[in-house]
């Protein structure tokens, strides 16, 4: 790469005065700009796809300073001195997957991750998508995982006890000639080896999604597209993962890593340090920074935060299947960076609008913001013109972890020997990670056997984990038959999606150790409902402390310190 | 399959009164989901309640106790801890719910529907920013520091001058919270007069009007908010922000009646109302069905809950007739009317009308006419939106099959 030309570019185009150096594996950018768009785009200038190397960009931001990243107000020893094959960071699909596949081996393995439950970053925030793979235009990572992974998805739900809808896909076509094009997409689809893709006249997608008939000409249909509750899959991975004897650990965030010259020698955390033979890297937004702390920053996250909104499912004018415009040209230039949203049919049912796709400084900000949620309404609202704002019930942002590469980075690190990378895991990460995590294991493991160590199978390993009760899906008598046997199942305390004491139950005892109510609404819906849990909060509060023998103050919402109550009235 | 005459759906206010009327001459089955009977009021341990219909100022509990005794005195058998999962219309209705010892199926002639009403929440007013704790609707608050005597925090916002927001605003002063002040969208307060008076003014909580909260901050727990002033529209103006330091938010901006069972039952809504279509025995267009209390509309008085479920429940209990039924129509500045349809072959000589105001109006005169005839009016010095009206018409000298009926608000 001509180097002094990109600099040069990037001054005209976007007045940023850049310096660049490329070393073995990267390029990288310094600077100073007060626009953080810019320094995106600076970056992305730099992208050279021929020779693989990444960029690293360290251009300064200098409007503010970046907000400090969350810490849990939490240290203790619990950790200290204990010692571990495999040390994951990140609790997100890929470090619960990937913990997964691990105990699929006889192996000790410890997931750090520093919320208060997992899946709490982008992988509790997306739209729950399942992707064909069809949007990818180029063989890269994402393509050969997502491919796979999609593949996979039956049989891993399966196992794992998470509901997963293949429900199929509609690109609505708005014009002869877009239709014309959607030819390529066949051609791709043979080239990459994705199954059941097809162009459908109007009167068929009509017929389907009656609500596109003023403006349909045909669609794309592609039946592999899922849906899953991507959280749900990132909790039954760690479940599963701790049935098979591996330690998640939460409230508990890396400070910092001990290592030799190539090898990392332990990690230090809020909870102690521990030693680990083998690292692996799946901390998201924070990849880039946890690589620093090991020395071995090659490449940048930059944050690109995407908000969706969730529909009443009882709204009008909702479409029935997941549907999207196909791009036009004017669309395509306008956004690079995401597929567009679209429409969305959730495992339970409701319709999800989105998501947007907005470079964002700070990695941790998932507050939303008016523009957002009329951004991504009126976008998709043009592919089912009958929807009405007020059916939205919940919105919600979640921060993506995009490098500048756009593609994931999964590798072992040339420089540090222990270390494996996970990063760059973006859409559709979530489609991916059943493939992927398993490629990442090997490499684990193939690095402790290089070493010296002797790596076994776990001849215990069970696939399998076992489906939360879901009375409400049961017959009358399946049901009748569950309350007998526990009447706790008989008492509903979420009126708005049916939910029993008896399942609060069940989600408050999980196996991760989540004691808190978004953990019980993420594990059996309590308080995601039409009411948004303002007559079942406190009686969830109430279930969480009477099991776990707290008080009613101890009782938090989410991470560390969201109290929703701060004491007895009359003693404060 | 055990069969009713009349099953009544919810045991707060409305559905006791329905179920104690219509016990007189049906068998009642009366469902309720909760362990015990009273619904929201339970948690109102506030006074006021009752002034209407035994003319002294109960609390919540004390009001629902009078009705509870009295069931005690009825044969309606009551369901605890019982949620209704499906309501099927055969040639009757055939309801499942799921209790403590599993899941029942029973019949019924007629079902009423005293399902109540639900909160707005942060979401259904599009409030932005962080995902943290600390933001409440006024009813989980209230339950919160009533019921489990826990209190939400200590420096308090409330968005909405509804009556629960101004009974919480004092509540939680009591409690000793400092409650930095009430913040109303509208350009006028939407709770009663006397509880503004009663709740804000006796104790200098500042109330500000055209205000809306637009976005929390909070990592968390919640650590501020921000305010914006709202044009005549409602939509916040932009420059207008301002920062407010507090741990709580609590929302009190408005209610919307309990439809689930009536949507799954295709019984017409009245869009304005967001509860049933009823003629003047509380019967919706749905033979057999009725609605009452806050599920068929939001009182503002449990005393008249209580009235209208006493009708529902009254006529349910009663054998079946042909219904002939035409429209109420309405013209002025009226927000809502209740009933929305007359029954010509019931009794038409004490029909309750309620109904209230679009905007803050003062000399106003309410007519009903039928077929150009007038046949009731009543002058108003003053009507406001949060204070539901009611009048009782005698349609019964009046030749309703002729002429169209209208109720219109003019000026005087």
């Amino acid at each position: 790469m001509n180097l002094q030309k990109k600099i040069n570019e990037a001054y005209k185009k976007l007045g940023i005065k850049i310096t660049a150096l490329e070393n073995d594996r990267s390029i990288v950018l310094n600077g100073e700009c007060g626009d953080w768009q810019k320094i995106v785009d600076a970056g992305k200038l730099f992208v050279d796809k021929k020779s693989g190397k990444h960029v690293v960009n360290d251009i300064k931001y200098t409007t503010r300073q970046e907000t400090p990243p969350y810490l849990p107000a939490l240290k203790d020893e619990k950790l200290n001195g204990t010692e571990w094959d495999v040390v994951i960071i990140g609790g997100g699909i890929s470090g619960c997957s990937v913990a997964r596949e691990l105990t699929k081996f006889d192996l000790k393995v410890l997931l750090c991750e520093k919320h208060s439950d997992v899946a709490h970053g982008a992988s509790g925030a997306n739209d729950g998508m399942v992707h064909a793979g069809i949007d990818i235009k180029r063989q890269c990572k994402k393509l050969y995982y997502g491919v796979r992974g999609n593949a996979m998805y039956d049989i891993v739900c399966k196992d794992l006890g998470v509901e997963f809808e293949r429900a199929g896909q509609y690109v609505v076509f708005t014009s002869r000639l877009i239709k014309l094009l959607g030819r390529s997409y066949l051609r791709r689809a043979k080239k990459h080896n994705i199954p059941g893709v097809e162009i459908i006249g109007k009167k068929e997608i009509c017929r389907i999604e009656p609500k596109v008939k003023d403006f349909a000409v045909g669609a794309l249909k592609i039946i592999t597209t899922g849906a899953v509750s991507p959280y749900k899959l990132t909790i039954a991975y760690a479940e599963n993962a701790v049935q098979n004897g591996a330690t998640v650990s939460l409230n508990t965030a890396v400070l910092s890593i001990n290592r030799t010259d190539d090898e990392i020698t332990s990690v230090v955390t809020n909870r102690g340090t521990v030693k680990a033979k083998c690292v692996v890297n799946c901390a998201g937004v924070f990849a880039d920074q946890i690589a620093e702390m090991a020395g071995d920053r090659y490449f940048s996250i930059h944050p690109r935060k995407g908000v969706d909104l969730l529909m009443d499912s009882k709204a009008n004018g909702l479409p029935s299947n997941a549907i999207s415009l196909a791009p036009t040209f004017k669309t395509l230039k306008q956004n690079k960076n995401t597929k567009g949203g679209g429409i969305i049919k959730t495992v339970d049912g409701n319709i999800l609008l989105g998501p947007n796709a907005r470079e964002v400084f700070d990695r941790e900000d998932t507050s939303t913001q008016t523009s957002d949620i009329n951004e991504v309404f009126d976008k998709q609202s043009r592919c089912c013109p009958s929807m009405q704002k007020s059916g939205i019930i919940a919105y919600f942002a979640g921060v993506r972890a995009p490098s500048y590469e756009e593609d994931f980075i999964i590798e072992r690190s040339s420089e540090i020997k222990n270390l494996i990378h996970v990063a760059g895991i973006q859409s559709p990460g979530l489609t991916a990670a059943p493939a992927f995590s398993v490629d990442v294991a090997e490499l684990a493991v193939e690095y402790l056997k290089s070493s010296g160590c002797d790596v076994k199978l776990n001849t215990d390993f069970n696939p399998v984990r076992n489906a939360p009760v879901c009375a409400k899906t049961l017959t009358d008598a399946e049901r009748d038959e569950l309350i007998k046997s526990n009447p706790d199942y008989g008492k509903i305390i979420c009126r708005c999606e049916e939910v029993s004491l008896g399942e609060i139950k069940n989600a408050i005892n999980n196996p991760l150790g989540v004691r808190t109510i978004d953990g019980v609404k993420r594990r059996v819906r309590a308080g995601m409902g039409r009411c948004q849990g303002g007559f079942c909060m406190p009686l969830v509060v109430k279930a969480i402390a009477e099991e776990t023998g707290v008080s009613y103050s101890s009782v938090d919402k989410g991470d560390m310190g969201s109290y929703v109550a701060i004491g007895n009235i009359k003693e404060i | 399959m055990k069969h009713y005459d009349v099953i009544i759906i919810g045991g707060g206010p409305a559905g006791l009164a329905a179920a104690i009327r219509a016990s007189k001459n049906a068998s009642v089955l009366l469902i309720e989901r909760e362990a015990r009977l009273g619904g929201i009021l339970k948690q109102c341990i506030h006074d006021g309640f009752g002034v209407v219909r035994f003319g002294e100022k109960l609390s919540g509990p004390e009001y629902a106790d009078r009705f509870i005794k009295e069931i005690d005195k009825t044969n309606v058998e009551i369901s605890l801890l019982s949620f209704v999962t499906d309501v099927t219309r055969t040639d009757k209705y055939e309801l499942t719910y799921v209790c403590e010892n599993g899941v029942r199926r029973v019949t019924c002639d007629k079902l009423i529907l005293a399902t109540g009403c639900r909160e707005r929440t942060k979401n259904g007013i599009f409030i932005q920013g962080d995902r943290c704790s600390g933001v409440y609707t006024a009813g989980a608050a209230q339950n919160l520091v009533n019921m489990m005597g826990v209190m939400p925090g200590k420096r308090v916002v409330i968005l909405g001058s509804g009556d629960i927001g101004l009974i919480m605003a004092r509540r939680l002063t009591f409690e000793g919270a400092e409650v930095l002040g009430v913040y109303e969208a509208k350009p006028t307060p939407s709770g009663l007069t006397r509880n503004i008076h009663q709740c804000l003014r006796d104790f200098d909580i500042p109330l500000y009007l055209s205000k809306t909260v637009t976005r929390v901050f909070g990592a968390n727990r919640l650590e501020k908010v921000e305010i914006s002033d709202v044009d005549d529209k409602m939509r916040p103006i932009p420059g207008t922000e301002q920062i407010i330091e507090c741990d709580t938010l609590v929302l009190a901006v408005g209610l919307i009646p309990e439809n689930e069972l009536a949507n799954d039952l295709s019984v017409k809504l009245d869009y304005k109302t967001k509860g049933a279509i009823v003629d003047q025995n509380c019967q919706t267009l749905s033979d057999g069905i009725y609605a009452c209390g806050n599920a068929l509309h939001v009182n503002d008085l449990v005393d008249y809950v209580s009235e209208s479920g006493e009708t529902a429940g009254g006529n349910a209990s009663l054998p079946n007739k042909e219904r002939k039924l035409v429209p109420v129509e309405v013209k002025g500045k009226i927000m809502y009317i209740v009933p929305q349809m007359l029954d010509l072959n019931s009794p038409l000589d004490k029909v309750i009308t309620y109904f209230r105001a679009s905007e803050d109006l003062t000399g106003q005169k309410l007519t009903v006419k039928v077929g150009g005839q007038t046949v009731f009016n009543k002058s108003y010095l003053k009507l406001l939106p949060p204070e539901m009206e009611r009048v009782v018409i005698d349609y019964s000298k009046a030749d309703l099959s002729s002429g169209r009926i209208v109720i219109s608000l003019e000026d005087k």
